[in-house]
């Protein structure tokens, strides 16, 4: 059960509890009457439970008026006066009491959704952050993936793809593993969820907890090792009739968050690639370097090259080449001017596209039902021309407490999320963040006359430059602003979640305490997906076109029944919980294809003439488990926890298929203690320490997809030749693969301090033993690996989070929350072979995973203009001789000198929140920083070093070697590139980001009440607003290993809204 | 919905687009199933994890080894697909598996373990005992096939390298306990590489089973690959006895002149011994041969022109059917940067039917063998049967061969200068002649580097009117290495992802860098 109890709520939910277990109270003689008011402002308490002294059942509750009348027997002295959210009094029995209760701290006795449960953070041994709804009421994203950067210590995020609608990346306490997926466990309302994340409207969200310890999240055996995101939706909260609508609309606009790369103008490219064509004449055809640039500027205007088409349709000035540039100095002539000027990158960027969403709530009860339901309309444009997200969601919760014994529930949510989308990938010339992107400025987009003016057709529109003559580095034949509009990627899916729930509860006699619950969830999500390639140009025009429809379909459901017993007596108190659970999941998936279109704009397949593609595949997965807790305490001082979860997992042969999972916690509130008791200044200090093991069986395969076979081998039947059916073999049998274990132990501390600073400090060290590693194998073998669980690897890292009020006062508050956070990654054990080595990475034992792999530049040779490159001398085992390192410039050897230069991990990162508040005005901003880390930047590198005549320069490349002589840290320019990455390549990760500014007026009450509305909020909010880093247009935030891709790039949303509560 | 969580086999799960090996072994229909995976595997593409486009399979290797040698020209980079091959920039990539060096050893050694599963099964497939010979020479001869380019790809050639270091060799089906081998030496892989020729021969012809499909190897062409793997081994009569051997397949003769224009995507084309007929859903597009060759699909082939080298071009006479093969010289100005515009442009290999991307790929045709046994005969000095089968090769080809024929000497020395000073070498020998023919005959099929490499004769691009790109001139080389006979850049480097898996070598086992 998930009791989300905050506020008033909670008060009134602890109302009626009491309520209801005064019917057994026994009557007395004296007779008390009192009344319990609030300390800080006079008001009455209402449900503050009253009781006599050593005998509990002896009491009553404060009734609206916050008044009490109590009957207590004979030799009766104290009375107790609790209430939750207050610090409990006692009072010496008097016939008139008037009892003044001082509100506590807070925060302490805060119920936060954990895992199948909930508890009071001052009970809870584990580490866990909660992040509410409100702030992420505050956040203009459509996936909630997208609020967590910043906001929890211990969580690293990415920045996530500008792609409307589009999520981040997160994960936990580091990376646990290598082969298996290091992504975080998605819980949703108790159960485990397997829908898209942006599905779920953030808006419909109380709250989320970060389950980061084995303490807290071992109840979630076999998935839990990357920490769990436990994500509440928002329950029926009313009482008696009372209906609240809720009415939110925000409007708002998109840009860039991260700026484009320095290239290069158009006179500045033309003269770095004469540069370089003079530099091949000298290196390639041994041409005196006098006479080098006149052989120059007739290679760039051959048409084989292509460089500027033909008749020198490329050359955007007014002279022809031969008179614009001077053949001794490389420059364009100062009175050259241009004669157009168009940039492939803006013409494909939207303008201010529109952000707007709209939200419907309503929240209401009877007596028994409460229910919430909530409409919601998001509708994004993308950065990019054609691309947008449409999302339309529809939640309903319903819970009745049907009788005192039973309550039941549903919660309902459904999804439909339409995108369009820039579908392609990486260096393919259809992906325009790379051909757009790095276009040299030379080519135009528009066909031109020969005055260099756009043709336009008779109706005025412009057709577009196919550019059979542009060489092919600047995409010969293609057009990439073109493809955009000409081909379509669309995704629709339709995603259904749902979670019910039953309860059995006995509240008197020998059972008191004792619960049964069942949940049942299912996901059900199905994705139809087009690909369509027009039959005019690009990609498909050879074969007249290409269509393809993709469906996957995934159900999955879980289904488990939990029995609980809860009991304190006197001092002690405790919890036990027991449980059996199961998981089934299903992907099926269809996929069509065909070529031979008559004309475009054909986007079903029945119009196609040769079918291409026909597949389809299912996949199952299952898990099985029981599992049980117990939690205890004594006096609220000392907490025990501990938990247990043996699951069985179908990814596993069935010898090795079931894994038990623990934790043990424990926690000290020392300023409970005696000696601790009477400093008012200290409101709490908890100590706590925690051990487990936490299991994770998410096997990915090289493309990131999961493995659900891994132990098997087989013939995949996917292998037909022409029309005989064939197979081969596709992996190795290993029985003895088994889940990935996460040792995880946390030492923490939290304090509040004079009400009005609090922390949390925490150190974990989590060890991942028996590793799920693809292990390498020698590919002569016909495999290049299998998994096993080999090896280990540790994450250990300090968390801080530090909130103090600076200021408080009836009109004006300001408080500040700074995280900071430490990772420090080893790898431990691999397989025979102590490391794995890639391009520009390395695995290996003893250092850092992912460790940067390259070889360390030694400048640029100022006689010649040639990379230099720190060699060195090898022992017989080939390991570096120390202090042997000397100069070469052998580019093609430099791959065996390489030496490991760190990795994309931070020294430090976190984020300082400021949360002001002046009358009715509120104002936040969210900064996050991280310092230390490398990022192997690829775009920069390929701005540097370009594959292809026809392609961008950064500015930094004016900086180049030219002349014997030059002094400079890059290296002449060739037409093929000749340089081996260096940590030169390496980049500074460091940055700061103005992440989130929001800010809101809220109209007073008393004025709102006259027209019948009960709150009412202006806003206006900011999303990725500012980043500093070490170098334009990188972001260093692109993904965990430190690369970066031609991808979409992120995005700044400033938006306006009104949110009215009627 | 199934909540019977508590059964038994609630936790097996298995996938749908797969099968075991006791199912798959179980008789002779259901092992054919294992056969051809394999041979669709020899046009599949996906060899390495990035830059998939330039491998898919056999014919992605006499691509990238005949952009090795002299007689093919890259004309412009286009989107890079084996440009790096052709101006030799790979060997330095062996850490990626994104490049030819991994590409090329994944393949082979997957074609090995697959044939590895069914030779293992050799005496339990029941069903046919006929159909099981076929099933397992095919295996045996697979295995022999991919021993051989492996060899000729990461090692030197086999005369006079005999104790260099080989490739790891396998017979046995791979399981998680497999180790991975040392290299050995080269006479060790051409021991194994006969054996399993000579083991397959044997089968295929105890079967009588004959060839199943095209894509099928059957005995003829067993034979054909142990001609091909002793003319490499100079054991000349042995490579004309089984050249021999595989012509005498049924209904077998050369092309016609017609097939001669049009035939090379057709392996129902006269003299084609084996090769893939590829259908529409199992095209690899622009990952193709054809997407790469053909100038006029508007795909790679047409940004990034493959051309014969103009020397080699000069050497065809004019009455000869194949200079159509390629266009002439076109004057630089007069050429586009894309499409046929080119000078010495290939018009030999072209789709079937580029709507469906489709084209037939030819591995092994009966040209080649009778080039082998010409040539072989010519080395063992009998030159009537060697002018005899050059004869048979011309005549529709050359009206006037017979004349140009008669103007060799009989005489099995090599005098061209194949080093191209720039005088105009002239064909006097015999020799000279069988192997000009292959150059012709062959290209763009069997991967010129691998002759360079036998012949031990180095090459160079930089011959008088050269049309090779500046970038293609191998100047880095200094000029006179590319000539020496053994030049360790001629061989390809060993994957990292090799030494990162194989506990028998170490990172001096890798070929000098």
């Amino acid at each position: 059960m998930n009791f989300n109890l905050t506020g008033e709520f909670m008060r009134k939910m602890m109302f009626m509890l009491c309520l209801a277990l005064s019917i057994g109270w026994a009557s007395a003689q004296t007779k008390v009457t009192g009344t319990v008011v609030s300390s800080e402002n006079g008001e009455p308490v209402i449900g503050a439970t009253v009781v006599v002294k050593g005998a509990a059942s002896t009491g009553t509750i404060t009734d609206a008026d916050g008044k009490f009348t109590l009957t207590v027997p004979t030799g009766a002295k104290v009375l107790v006066i609790s209430f939750i959210g207050m610090t409990s009094k006692e009072e010496a029995i008097r016939p008139n009491l008037r009892v003044a209760l001082v509100p506590s701290s807070q925060d302490l006795d805060e119920v936060m959704v954990v895992a199948y449960g909930t508890s009071s953070k001052k009970s809870f041994t584990g580490s866990a952050a909660v992040v509410k709804g409100e702030d992420l009421n505050k956040r203009l994203v459509s996936s909630v993936s997208k609020s967590l950067d910043g906001n929890v210590a211990g969580v690293q995020s990415t920045s996530g793809s500008g792609q409307p609608g589009s999520g981040a990346s997160v994960v936990i306490r580091g990376f646990g593993s290598i082969n298996a997926s290091n992504n975080p466990l998605y819980v949703v309302d108790g159960i485990p969820y397997d829908g898209n994340i942006n599905a779920i409207n953030p808006s419909d969200i109380e709250s989320m907890t970060i389950l980061k310890d084995a303490s807290a999240g071992a109840l979630y055996g076999a998935r839990g090792a990357n920490g769990v995101i436990v994500i509440t939706t928002k329950k029926g909260n009313q009482e008696g009739d009372n209906v609240k609508i809720n009415l939110k609309a925000t409007v708002g606009v998109s840009s860039r968050a991260i700026p484009a790369y320095a290239t290069l103008n158009q006179s500045q490219y033309l003269e770095t690639v004469f540069q370089a064509y003079k530099n091949d004449q000298i290196i390639n055809k041994g041409i005196d370097p006098k006479l080098a640039g006149a052989a120059a500027l007739t290679a760039m205007s051959s048409t084989t090259t292509g460089m500027l088409g033909v008749n020198e349709q490329y050359n955007p000035f007014n002279f022809k080449l031969a008179d614009l540039m001077d053949p001794t100095t490389g420059k364009v002539r100062s009175d050259a001017q241009l004669l157009y000027n168009q940039n492939w990158m803006d013409e494909i960027s939207a303008k201010n596209p529109l952000r707007t969403e709209y939200q419907l709530g309503f929240n209401g009860g009877g007596k028994k039902t409460k229910y919430t339901a909530s409409l919601s309309y998001l509708k994004e444009n993308g950065l990019l021309q054609t691309t947008s997200f449409q999302r339309y969601t529809g939640r309903v919760n319903i819970e009745t407490q049907a009788k005192e014994w039973l309550k039941y529930g549903t919660n309902m949510n459904y999804s439909r999320n339409n995108s369009n989308i820039s579908g392609a990938t990486g260096s393919a010339t259809s992906n325009v963040w790379y051909s757009a992107q790095f276009m040299a400025p030379i080519y135009p987009i528009y066909n031109l006359d020969a005055n260099k003016n756009i043709v336009l057709s008779s109706t005025g529109a412009k057709s577009y430059d196919y550019g059979k003559s542009r060489p092919a580095g600047a995409q010969t034949n293609f057009n990439s602003v073109g493809t955009l509009y000409d081909d379509k990627y669309t995704n629709y899916s339709d995603n259904l979640s749902g979670r019910a729930f039953l309860e059995l509860a006995a509240n008197h006699g020998i059972f008191k305490g004792l619960k049964f619950t069942s949940h049942l969830g299912l996901d059900n999500q199905n994705a139809y997906a087009t690909t369509y390639y027009n039959p005019y140009n690009g990609n498909a025009a050879a074969s007249a076109g290409r269509l393809t429809k993709e469906n996957g379909r995934l159900f999955s459901y879980t289904f488990n029944q939990l029995l609980t017993y809860e009991r304190k007596i006197n001092d002690h108190a405790f919890d036990i919980l027991a449980a059996h659970e199961n998981y089934a999941h299903k992907y099926n998936y269809l996929e069509g294809e065909k070529t031979g279109f008559p004309y475009g704009g054909l986007f079903e397949l029945s119009s196609g003439s040769t079918i291409s593609i026909a597949d389809s595949q299912e996949d199952n997965y299952r898990i099985e488990s029981y599992f049980g807790r117990v939690n205890y305490n004594y006096a609220e001082k000392y907490y025990f926890s501990g938990s247990l979860r043996t699951d069985g997992s179908s990814r596993f042969a069935t010898e090795r298929n079931w894994g038990n999972f623990w934790s043990l916690g424990g926690s000290w509130r020392i300023s409970k203690e005696s000696f601790l008791k009477d400093k008012q200044w200290i409101d709490n200090i908890t100590v706590k320490a925690s051990y487990g093991s936490q299991g994770n069986d998410a096997l990915l395969n090289s493309a990131g997809s999961p493995v659900y076979y891994a132990w098997q081998s087989f013939y995949n039947l996917g292998f037909p030749n022409a029309n005989a059916n064939g197979a081969i073999v596709t992996s190795v049998e290993n029985k003895n693969v088994t889940w990935e274990t996460n040792k995880n132990a946390n030492f923490g501390v939290e304090f509040k301090l004079f009400n009005r600073l609090s922390g949390t400090l925490e150190y974990y060290n989590r060890k991942t033993v028996d590793m799920l590693l693809y292990v390498p194998m020698a590919t002569s073998l016909g495999f290049d690996g299998y998994y096993d669980n080999v090896g280990s690897m540790s994450n250990k890292g300090f968390e801080a989070t530090i909130s103090g009020d600076i200021f408080k006062s009836n009109d004006f508050n300001w408080s500040i929350t700074l995280i900071g956070q430490t990772i420090k990654n080893k790898v431990l054990k691999l397989s025979t072979k102590n490391e794995i080595v890639y391009s520009n990475t390395i695995i290996r034992e003893g250092e850092t995973l992912n460790s940067f792999y390259v070889v360390h530049s030694a400048g640029v040779d100022p006689a010649t203009g040639n990379q230099l490159y720190w060699f060195y001398n090898k022992d017989a085992q080939g390991n570096k001789i120390a202090g042997s390192d000397y100069i070469s410039s052998n580019y093609s050897q430099a791959v065996n000198y390489r030496v490991i230069s760190g990795s994309r991990i931070p020294a430090f990162q976190g984020s300082i929140n400021n949360d002001f508040k002046f009358k009715g005005f509120d104002l936040s901003f969210l900064v996050t920083y991280s310092i230390g880390g490398k990022v192997l930047d690829g775009l920069y590198a390929s701005l540097m070093n370009p594959m292809y005549v026809g392609q961008n320069y950064s500015k930094d490349i004016l900086r180049a070697w030219k002349n014997p002589g030059d002094i400079t840290d890059v290296p002449k320019v060739v037409l093929s590139s000749t340089v081996a990455t260096t940590d030169r390549n390496l980049i500074d990760a460091s940055y700061m980001a103005l992440k989130n500014v929001a800010l809101g007026y809220t109209f007073k009450k008393s004025v709102l009440k006259q027209i019948g509305v009960e709150s009412l909020r202006l806003f206006a909010s900011g999303e990725n607003l500012l980043l500093l880093t070490h170098l334009k247009g990188m972001d260093p935030q692109y993904n965990f290993t430190g690369s970066t891709d031609y991808s979409y790039v992120s995005n700044r949303v400033i938006a306006a809204g009104i949110d009215i509560n009627f | 919905m199934n909540f019977a969580a508590c059964t038994t086999d609630y936790l097996e799960t298995n996938p749908t687009s797969s099968t075991s090996g006791t199912t798959i072994f179980k008789d002779d229909k259901s092992a054919l199933v294992a056969l051809n995976g394999i041979y669709r595997l020899m046009y599949t593409s996906g060899w390495s994890l990035s830059n998939t486009h330039q491998n898919f399979g056999n014919t992605s290797t006499s691509l990238f080894a005949d952009l090795m040698g002299e007689d093919m020209v890259q004309h412009e980079q286009g989107s890079g697909w084996f440009w790096y091959d052709y101006i030799y920039d790979v060997r330095r990539r062996y850490t990626s598996t994104g490049w030819r060096s991994y590409a090329t050893w994944n393949y082979y050694y997957s074609l090995i373990s697959n044939a590895n599963y069914i030779i293992a099964q050799e005496t339990t497939i029941g069903g046919d005992p006929a159909n099981v010979k076929y099933i397992v020479a095919s295996a045996y001869a697979i295995r022999a096939y991919s021993y051989f380019y492996l060899i000729q790809i990461f090692q030197q050639t086999y005369v006079g390298h005999q104790t260099l270091p080989g490739v790891p060799l396998y017979t046995e089906p791979t399981t998680s306990a497999s180790v991975g081998k040392p290299r050995g030496t080269v006479e060790q892989v051409y021991t194994q590489i006969n054996a399993d020729l000579d083991k397959s021969i044997a089968l295929f012809k105890a079967s009588g089973v004959s060839q199943m499909d095209k894509s099928h190897i059957d005995y003829y062409v067993a034979n054909g690959f142990k001609a091909k793997v002793a003319l490499v081994q100079g054991k000349w009569q042995a490579a004309s006895d089984a050249a021999k051997e595989a012509l005498t397949k049924t209904n077998l003769t050369l092309m016609t002149a017609s097939q001669l224009s049009t035939g090379f995507n057709d392996v129902t084309s006269n003299g084609v011994m084996w090769g893939a007929t590829i259908i529409a859903d199992q095209a690899t597009i622009y990952a193709s041969f054809f997407s790469h060759m053909d100038p006029t699909a508007g795909m790679y082939g047409s940004s990034s022109r493959k051309c014969i080298s103009s020397w080699l071009y000069g050497q065809i006479p004019t009455t000869d059917a194949r200079k159509s093969w390629w266009g002439g010289y076109i004057a630089p100005a007069s050429e586009s940067s894309s499409g046929v515009n080119a000078s010495y442009v290939q018009k030999k290999f072209l789709f079937k039917n580029v709507t469906t991307y489709t084209g037939d790929y030819i591995f092994l045709r009966a040209e080649e063998l009778l080039l082998v046994e010409a040539e072989a005969q010519c080395r063992l000095g009998n030159y009537t049967p060697a002018r005899s089968l050059l004869t048979q090769l011309g005549a529709n080809r050359d009206p006037n061969y017979s004349t140009r024929l008669a103007t060799m000497t009989n005489a099995n020395t090599q005098t061209l200068d194949t080093k191209g000073t720039g005088s105009t070498p002239v064909i006097t020998t015999l020799l000279d002649e069988v192997l000009l023919q292959r150059r012709i005959e062959l290209w763009g099929e069997t991967g010129r580097i691998f002759d360079i490499l036998r012949l031990a004769h180095g090459f160079t691009r930089n011959f008088t009117g050269t049309n090779h790109p500046t970038a293609g001139l191998l100047t880095k080389f200094g000029g006179a290495e590319a000539t020496t006979p053994d030049y360790k850049e001629f061989i390809l480097t060993i994957p990292q992802t090799e030494f990162d898996g194989n506990t028998s070598l170490t990172s001096a086992d890798q070929n000098p860098m």
